[in-house]
């Protein structure tokens, strides 16, 4: 019984028909499903029955109760002021962009530079300890680049060739130097430093990209991939990565001004605790 | 962070407690969203018991080879009931129970838009549910179709007992009352929001429930015409999906899979809002970019109808139809990821509260990247065409559902159980829950991908000596029984913490939705006076007065 003086809220009143009307459609489904008229009749008239009761109940007036408004209510929410701490310009860590200090360009453009010096070590070392020479690595480089390598005998590919060389040489310094950059973005992004970059940078790095070549020489460069002894192109491999990757890591940092407005501030502290 | 360490309130003296028969009565007739979103959840956790054990011993049959713990018929019933209970009568009906239960309150409604339609849905799904189950007791048993049933294996010349009329039977009727149930979501979404709750401020387990109902809205009527027409074929002789009599099986594969595939988005995108309202609270940060985050929901929503043949690569379509769905499904990708990095950011630099909410939450960001990764492999027409139908698959989306939507629904669980009762779960039991679940879940699943490599079938009841496979399965076998525990102590706690939990308090992890506003367990209406709000987080502008949110809104 509803207290006439407590004020009320309008709610759906409980009914077991939508609970009659599912049990009338299974009734009737088991009964198809084994072929028994009697709970195919029984599901359907509970179906019908109980839909027409629920209809009933949409009618005004007839579905609805007045719950009255009882029982404890919530506790109201505290304010609590100025217990939020505010980044703004100026303090560390406003604004900040990660990482918070990178490797220069310039860092990445040596790296690669000076790895592309070290690596033609092994491989033109392969050359001559399989017999070939040491300008078969370099002619077949340049089967990346140039049409018709692959018509070339073995003994032509091991004498000097001008055009090959040069292809073969240009070749090698522009990854070298496109690598080059991307340890320099790479690397310092690399949490733990500098044993951690040297890692990445000169075994993970070189062992990925050995793996991608040993998928993909067949297609850019065929000559290669049947020629190519693929223990020694994994060793020229380390090598580029560990030199660059040194150069890169033995680099002075520069620090990432932050974004927006805050890029007139001074720049963050390590270590310090402020985010974003 | 205030996390209600009240002492455990005084039981109610028995003499004041109304009879059981009375609390019977009160929960059958409810039309309260809340008590129906519960009943979903408890209806999910006994089926969860019954397809676990099922699970256990299909694991404890493959231990070693030519074992004959189960025969090969019931280790087909068991995989087909397995996976049938675990989609339909499990993973949905958490979701929308979880739903039922929060959506109203979180955007400050009294009740769903159709209270009895709601109670319709959910007795539609348990109904269902048994009306699958009564296939136990009739001639020839349980169907053993696999819970995909292609067909021609579910017509009458290859399932002759009634098994498989109770099986699609029974998911017609619960795939009416989970129609409902979208139905009544978008239109309380809507509808029923309280005032200044615009839908760019409503909070995101509302926007991708919201799209998670327009999904089920595209994709049950499909499976239901599909499941209409299978019967037609068994009760009164069309041939459909007869290829005997000029019927297609590719065409139930087409029809099934363009409700399989988005099934999996309708299973895993809820997990995604839960997530993204439990990582925010627990790392003391707002929702990392939601705007991004709500057009990446809608573009899954959308990607993934388009998606479905790429679990028919096998079949042998055409090459323009491998490419686009090997296209389409990675596409799927680039939306999912956007979520995984903003969970990431909010996470980054917050505050962690490693509360067993926020662990589940930490346990499904790092597992269900590892799923979609393997999804993306699956994607592959060429990969998949050498996976097909092995453990690989069996091991990706286990991954996906377990490591995505059970640990997300887990979430959810421990993060509004305290609203939903009143008390507290124990966060003892529920630690021990998630490591075991964590441990056990790597330990089952992991191998699977390595057996599927090695060729193993899937849906094999037992495998010959010398292939390789023994360990991989003996270690999956192990993980399942690491793991089934972890789902008994969940059972105990939620019951034990009914009366042992701590009183949980309005608001026990200081949050910011506006379900956090009104008793924990709310009154039957919800709200006393409807709330109107400025922003997502309205208790935060009511906390933090001098820095509200609808300042940067």
């Amino acid at each position: 019984m509803t207290d006439p003086g407590r004020p009320t809220i309008e709610s759906p009143k409980p009914t077991v028909w939508p609970l009659v009307v599912a049990l009338g459609l299974v009734l009737a489904g088991a009964g198809a499903a084994l072929g028994t008229v009697a709970f195919l009749a029984l599901g359907g008239v509970m179906f019908v029955v109980a839909l027409w009761s629920w209809l009933a109940e949409l009618l005004p007036g007839r579905g609805t109760e007045a719950e009255p408004v009882a029982g404890p209510s919530p506790a109201p929410v505290a304010a609590r002021p100025g217990t939020v701490e505010q980044l703004g310009p100026g303090m560390a860590g406003y604004r900040m962009r990660l990482p918070e200090k990178v490797y220069p360009i310039s860092a990445g453009l040596k790296g690669g530079l000076a790895g592309g010096l070290a690596m033609p070590v092994p491989a033109l070392l392969w050359g001559v300890l399989s017999g070939h020479g040491l300008w078969f690595p370099v002619n077949l480089l340049a089967g990346l680049a140039l049409p018709g390598i692959d018509e070339l005998s073995v003994a032509e590919l091991e004498q000097f060739r001008p055009t090959l060389f040069a292809v073969g040489v240009v070749i090698h310094a522009a990854i070298s130097a496109v690598v080059g950059l991307v340890y320099g973005v790479l690397l310092p992004t690399i949490p733990r430093s500098p044993r951690w970059q040297l890692l990445v940078g000169g075994v993970v790095i070189p062992l990925i990209w050995t793996g991608a070549s040993y998928g993909l020489m067949g297609v850019a460069n065929p000559v290669l991939r049947h020629y190519v002894d693929w223990a020694w192109f994994a060793v020229s491999q380390f090598v580029f990565g560990l030199v660059a990757a040194a150069v890169v890591v033995r680099s002075e940092k520069v620090i990432v001004p932050p974004a927006g407005t805050g890029g007139a501030a001074p720049p963050p502290t390590p270590g310090e605790g402020g985010r974003p | 962070m205030a996390t209600a360490e009240i002492e455990p309130a005084a039981l109610p003296a028995a003499e004041s407690r109304p009879p059981w028969t009375a609390v019977l009565h009160e929960w059958v007739v409810t039309v309260d969203h809340k008590k129906i979103g519960i009943l979903y959840v408890l209806m999910a956790v006994g089926f969860i018991l019954v397809a676990g054990a099922a699970a256990v011993m299909m694991r404890l049959q493959l231990w070693a080879p030519n074992l004959a713990l189960v025969p090969p018929t019931t280790f087909n019933q068991f995989f087909t009931l397995h996976g049938t209970t675990m989609v339909f009568f499990v993973g949905m009906p958490l979701l929308i129970g979880i739903a039922n239960f929060a959506v109203p309150l979180m955007i400050g409604a009294r009740d769903m838009a159709f209270p009895r339609l709601n109670a319709f849905g959910f007795w539609a799904t348990l109904f269902g549910g048994l009306l699958v189950y009564f296939s136990l007791v009739v001639p020839g048993g349980p169907p053993t179709i696999g819970w995909f049933a292609y067909a021609p294996l579910t017509e009458n010349s290859f399932a002759r007992g009634p098994g498989v009329d109770c099986w699609a039977l029974g998911l017609i009727v619960s795939g009416l009352g989970t129609t409902t149930a979208a139905i009544n979501f978008i239109v309380t979404i809507l509808s029923l929001r309280c005032p200044g709750m615009t839908l760019r401020k409503v909070p995101f387990f509302v926007w991708v429930m919201f799209w998670t109902s327009v999904q089920i809205l595209v994709v049950m009527p499909p499976l239901t015409a599909a499941l209409t027409m299978l019967e037609f074929d068994r009760q009164l002789g069309a041939h459909f999906f007869d290829t005997q009599a000029g019927g297609s099986a590719y065409l139930w594969q087409h029809l099934f899979w363009f409700f399989g595939h988005p099934e999996v988005y309708i299973l895993v995108l809820p997990a995604f809002g839960m997530i993204s309202e439990v990582v925010p609270v627990f790392s003391r940060k707002v929702l990392f970019g939601y705007e991004f985050m709500a057009a990446a929901t809608a573009a899954i929503a959308f990607i993934s109808l388009g998606v479905w043949a790429h679990h028919m690569f096998a079949v042998g379509m055409s090459r323009a139809l491998d490419l686009f769905f090997a296209a389409a499904s990675m596409l799927v990708s680039i939306p999912t990821g956007i979520k995984l990095f903003n969970w990431l950011a909010t996470v980054y630099g917050g505050k962690l509260v490693l509360k067993s909410p926020m662990l589940f939450a930490l346990g499904f960001l790092s597992m269900f990247v590892i799923g979609g990764l393997t999804g993306i492999i699956l994607a592959c027409a060429p990969v998949d065409l050498q996976v097909t139908d092995t453990y690989f698959v069996v091991g990706h989306f286990h991954w996906v559902l377990i490591g995505g939507t059970v640990f997300g629904i887990f979430s959810a669980i421990h993060y509004w159980y305290p609203k939903a009762t009143g008390r507290m779960l124990s966060e003892r039991l529920a630690k021990w829950q998630f490591w075991l679940l964590f441990l056990g879940f790597i330990l089952t699943f992991a191998p699977m991908h390595v057996a599927g490599i090695l060729g193993m079938p899937r849906r094999i009841y037992t495998y010959g000596p010398g292939r390789g496979w023994e360990l991989w399965n003996q270690l999956a076998t192990l993980g399942a029984l690491l793991q089934a525990p972890s789902y008994l102590i969940f059972a105990y706690n939620i019951v034990t913490s009914l009366w042992k939990g701590k009183v949980a308090g309005d608001d026990p992890w200081d949050a910011w939705t506006l379900e956090w506003a009104t008793t924990s367990p709310p009154p039957a209406y919800n709200f006393a006076v409807v709330p109107t709000v400025k922003s997502r987080r309205p208790l935060w502008d009511l906390k933090h007065p001098d820095d509200p949110d609808w300042k940067y809104e």
